[in-house]
């Protein structure tokens, strides 16, 4: 991809998908990579910052004789999800607006300085 | 990269963070190979093929997450920037608020102080200047005592190379006392002057070495302890 992703967008990718459940670094690594050009090595700092802001928190469960650390959205989490959810909108619409091709949304612009 | 050698490295980067923050990266890693692992299929290989599989993953993944020390960097680099929006560290103080608090403190008491501080400061330049000064001259002395040395011996010897055709036996002495004098000398220049050397250049890796210190203490100051990494 083109595009750099900054780690405000990183963090709400993997809020995101802490919000359909509970689950664990690899697996999360796996799902951020199946949609997105990211190393494996991005995540790691990622849920640590969740973790101490308090978004995610962890918890062990044991998983074929070892330990697989899990990790959990928080409320606090749910609601800074929704926060980027709406920023991702208003973010995306905007851009949208810049790069629009067909320029409908030029005429509207045009329309609203008039007034 | 073995996948031994990457947590190893790992671990090693990150050296100088809290115990805490060691633990939940290297855990964190180790999972990720078990993990990675685990998600392989080795339906119908046999033992052997399997563990052949496991051992070329297990490289290849430490290869995919690339450099031990850059992952450490950013690690290192989120820790200090954790640390100063005033985050809780291990030890449950605030430490960029007490930091911010004590250089408070420090302006007030500099401000307090001024009037005996700074004639204190001015005294103790001048007597620095005062001893850099009469070390210099000494050594200037010792130079010019060194030359007056070789000077006089020459003297001594031109003194007796005359009285050659008058008094043998003094003529003899004068030129013998001149040489000893030219000699020691001649040791005590090249003495001086890997004495000087020497001195030069302790005093240059004084310097460096101080510089060196003032710079770590000010990213301590303002990374709360994780700066020492950046000095490097």
């Amino acid at each position: 991809m083109g595009f750099k992703i900054e780690s405000s967008l990183l963090d709400a990718c993997a809020l995101a998908i802490l919000s359909r459940g509970d689950t664990y670094g690899y697996e999360i690594t796996q799902q951020m990579k199946s949609a997105i050009d990211i190393s494996e090595s991005t995540l790691y700092p990622v849920l640590r910052r969740l973790q101490k802001e308090g978004l995610c928190r962890t918890y062990d469960q044991p998983h074929q004789g070892r330990n697989r650390r899990y990790y959990r959205i928080t409320d606090k989490g749910q609601e800074k999800l929704a926060e980027y959810r709406k920023q991702w909108d208003d973010y995306k619409s905007a851009i949208e607006m810049l790069l629009d091709g067909d320029g409908k949304y030029a005429l509207v612009m045009e329309g609203g300085e008039k007034k | 990269m073995t996948r031994l050698e990457f947590i190893q490295s790992l671990r090693a980067e990150l050296r100088k963070l809290p115990p805490e923050e060691i633990v939940a990266a290297t855990e964190f890693y180790e999972e990720y190979f078990d993990d990675a692992l685990e998600a392989l299929d080795t339906e119908g290989l046999t033992e052997a093929e399997a563990q052949r599989l496991r051992e070329v993953t297990e490289t290849r993944l430490a290869e995919d997450l690339g450099s031990p020390k850059t992952i450490a960097k950013q690690i290192r680099s989120d820790y200090a920037a954790r640390l100063l929006e005033g985050e809780m560290p291990a030890g449950g103080k605030k430490v960029s608020v007490g930091h911010k608090l004590s250089a408070v403190w420090w302006v007030i008491i500099g401000i307090c102080s001024a009037p005996v501080s700074i004639p204190i400061a001015v005294c103790i330049g001048c007597v620095a200047f005062g001893i850099a000064v009469s070390a210099l001259s000494l050594m200037i002395s010792i130079y010019i005592g060194i030359i007056g040395g070789a000077v006089g011996g020459i003297g001594f010897i031109v003194a007796g190379c005359a009285a050659i055709p008058v008094a043998i036996t003094t003529a003899v002495m004068f030129i013998g006392a001149g040489l000893i004098a030219v000699a020691a000398s001649a040791a005590a220049g090249v003495g001086a002057f890997i004495g000087t050397r020497e001195l030069i250049r302790w005093l240059a890796r004084v310097a460096r070495d101080l510089n060196e210190k003032r710079k770590i203490k000010k990213l301590n100051r303002m990374t709360g302890g994780a700066g020492y990494e950046y000095a490097k």
